[in-house]
């Protein structure tokens, strides 16, 4: 392959670089993206095939070490017991979603100053706000208006869904101890409001990249819309190395792809790849100048790693619950618990958020009740007895940074390149644990308060690390930071990073919508640049 | 092993029910062959003799060996029900079964989201924000 220019380069097609790329190309910049993936094939995904169920437990799985998709590299994640979740294609992680999209609330970019711990954010929630508008506006985000729990939101919401009959119920008893909750802010597609329910085939939940394109991901809502406004895109194409001068000013993304190597040159480069490819890709990207990695002169490139640790409880209902019946629903979360309170054993919080239970599949081999159905004349009779008799709630802490926590480089594993592995090394803290068993509590009173009959808890979900946050974090001060407020790093003058990687603290909310407004905003700094 | 060994033995474990709906093994999975022969190869034999059996023994002696087979080996048994399973709850008839359930189920009057849902919440302000 040929080597290429571009005015800017972004690494990476997922919800960020998507977003950034957009943004630059509709206000004529120069654009060329690499995405080490292909274009994600809907029609292949094949929803309404009867064995949904089987291939997201493999090829469809949102865990790459599991999915070995072809553009899938390894991670070592030994030391880790959260696993990540990531997608390697255009619309990255957004074509495995849960398509939820909430902003941070104001008091997240100040959490030392309110709570003590932590660090505040450069920036304030108002520096995002226009850019959660407009980033919302471009999906096509279902949502209430007048969520007490958030900042006022604007924009037209576009229609949500029911929450459905075990919604309902759920909610009633929130209502009855007088807690907060609210249904979700949710990515129905810019066409939203289009025919709906007719899309729907029933098949499993609403948390994969829809194929009948509802559920917009970001190929859909940035890529192609960036592609359309002039923007280039070089697929299955891997980013080696950011090759640099000895100021630090990138000169050159060394890729390879099926042909070979060859140079991508840049006046300024845009990385994208996530809170665990962003740092590898400045881990591996060592000089004689930068001998522990490009931007890492602090020794925070990598560290800090925050997630999302969940917990999940489930309870058992003696009657259906409603929660499987056709058609779309939103879930609905709580925040009552998300502030720090004097009388908590933790700092920060959590947020509890509803979902049904197994799928028919994942029902018969024993989920949640921990032994298969029964084989035989009674099977049936036990399946209608156990299908759609549960729901739970997942329990998602805030995690707070930890330098010990982090991604490094693997000395086992490597990738089809011969390069390093991403190697994740994560603790689940004590602050953090105290938030999960907190939230599993107040989980278990609502679901007896609902009439459940069993309990069943899962203290900490393995397969749940979609959200890789902080390994690069912004800050004004380069000792302390990676990048500046404008996601450029302190030790290189053209290269930004526009992914949760540059996130300061976690909160307890899925954090897309948050670096997707990230990465708006500094593709807006960088068009004001010229 | 003969696909009416196979069939015989799907059939046990996974019976048809009139009555409700259920197909049986065998009537949702015409590639029943398949899912045999995707099983662990070390397994093959065990268990292809043991289909044989139950074909020849008939229903109620056949629960009876397979709960024997069950106890004496019980990590191809597993692999055999697990796979058996698997194949089942993916087929079109099952699945259709599956939905008929679900949509037995309460549901809302609406699809839409009934904001009044929300009143309490609006009027308590329950968990308004800090800042």
């Amino acid at each position: 392959m040929a080597d290429d220019f571009a005015d800017v380069v972004v690494i990476g097609s997922g919800p960020t670089g998507g977003a950034a790329a957009w943004r630059l190309a509709s206000q004529g910049v120069d654009v060329l993206i690499l995405e080490k993936g292909d274009w994600f094939d809907y029609q292949g995904l094949d929803r309404d095939g009867p064995d949904w169920e089987s291939r997201r437990a493999r090829a469809l799985h949102s865990n790459p070490n599991i999915r070995r998709g072809p553009w899938d590299d390894p991670i070592d994640d030994a030391e880790s017991p959260i696993k990540p979740m990531i997608g390697n294609t255009v619309g990255g992680g957004s074509i495995y979603w849960s398509a939820h999209v909430p902003r941070f609330r104001p008091e997240d970019f100040r959490v030392k100053s309110l709570d003590g711990v932590g660090e505040d954010w450069p920036i304030a929630y108002e520096d995002l706000q226009p850019y959660y508008d407009l980033n919302e506006s471009r999906l096509g985000v279902a949502f209430m208006p007048g969520d007490p729990s958030g900042p006022p939101q604007g924009g037209r919401p576009l229609a949500l869904p029911t929450i459905g009959a075990h919604g309902r119920r759920m909610a009633a008893q929130f209502d009855r101890r007088g807690w907060h909750w609210w249904p979700v802010d949710l990515v129905v597609g810019r066409d939203g409001d289009a025919p709906r329910n007719g899309h729907c085939t029933h098949i499993g939940p609403c948390d994969l990249g829809c194929p009948s394109r509802i559920r917009s991901g970001a190929d859909r809502a940035y890529v192609t819309e960036a592609v359309a406004a002039g923007a280039r895109i070089r697929t299955r194409t891997r980013v080696l190395e950011l090759e640099h001068d000895a100021d630090g000013t990138v000169t050159a993304a060394l890729c390879a792809d099926d042909t070979g190597r060859f140079r991508v040159r840049g006046k300024r480069f845009l990385v994208a790849a996530n809170g665990l490819g962003t740092p590898r890709l400045l881990l591996l990207s060592r000089s004689e100048t930068f001998p522990n990695g490009l931007g890492n002169s602090s020794g925070l490139v990598g560290r800090n790693l925050m997630l999302h640790p969940y917990a999940r409880v489930d309870g058992v209902f003696d009657e259906p619950l409603g929660a499987w019946v056709s058609g779309e629903k939103a879930g609905i979360v709580s925040f009552e618990f998300y502030a720090s309170r004097p009388e908590h054993g933790f700092k920060r919080g959590l947020k509890l958020q509803l979902t049904g239970g197994p799928g028919p599949l994942a029902t018969a081999r024993g989920a949640i009740f921990g032994a298969p159905l029964p084989w035989g004349a009674g099977h049936h009779q036990a399946f209608a007895e156990r299908f759609d008799h549960v729901c739970g709630f997942t329990v998602c802490a805030e995690d707070l940074a930890e330098p010990d926590n982090r991604i490094t480089l693997s000395d086992t594993l490597k990738d089809r390149d011969g390069l390093p592995a991403a190697k994740m090394i994560y603790k689940v803290s004590p602050n953090s644990r105290a938030i999960l068993d907190f939230g599993m509590a107040r989980a278990r009173e609502i679901l007896e308060g609902a009439g459940a009959k069993a309990i069943v808890d899962t203290p900490l979900r393995s397969e749940a690390g979609f959200h890789l946050m902080g390994t690069a974090r912004m800050g004004a001060d380069p000792g302390t930071s990676v990048v500046d407020p404008f996601g450029r790093c302190h030790d290189s003058p053209n290269l930004y990073l526009v992914d949760a990687s540059v996130f300061v603290t976690a909160a307890a909310i899925n954090p897309t919508a948050t670096a997707q407004a990230l990465a708006l905003r500094t593709a807006d700094h960088i068009v004001g640049l010229g | 092993m003969s696909l009416s060994s196979a069939q015989a033995l799907a059939d046990l474990l996974l019976p048809g029910d009139g009555a409700t709906g259920w197909p049986s093994a065998s009537a949702a999975l015409p590639q029943l062959g398949e899912v045999f022969s995707s099983l662990p190869a070390g397994y093959g034999a065990a268990i292809a003799e043991l289909a044989m059996e139950v074909a020849k023994a008939g229903p109620e002696a056949g629960v009876a060996l397979v709960e024997s087979f069950e106890r004496a080996a019980p990590k191809p048994f597993a692999a055999l029900r697990d796979g058996l399973y698997e194949a089942y709850y993916a087929t079109p008839a099952v699945q259709a079964r599956v939905a008929e359930l679900a949509n037995g189920a309460p549901r809302e009057p609406d699809m839409g989201f009934d904001p009044t849902l929300l009143t309490q919440v609006t009027a308590r302000q329950a968990g308004l924000r800090r800042l």
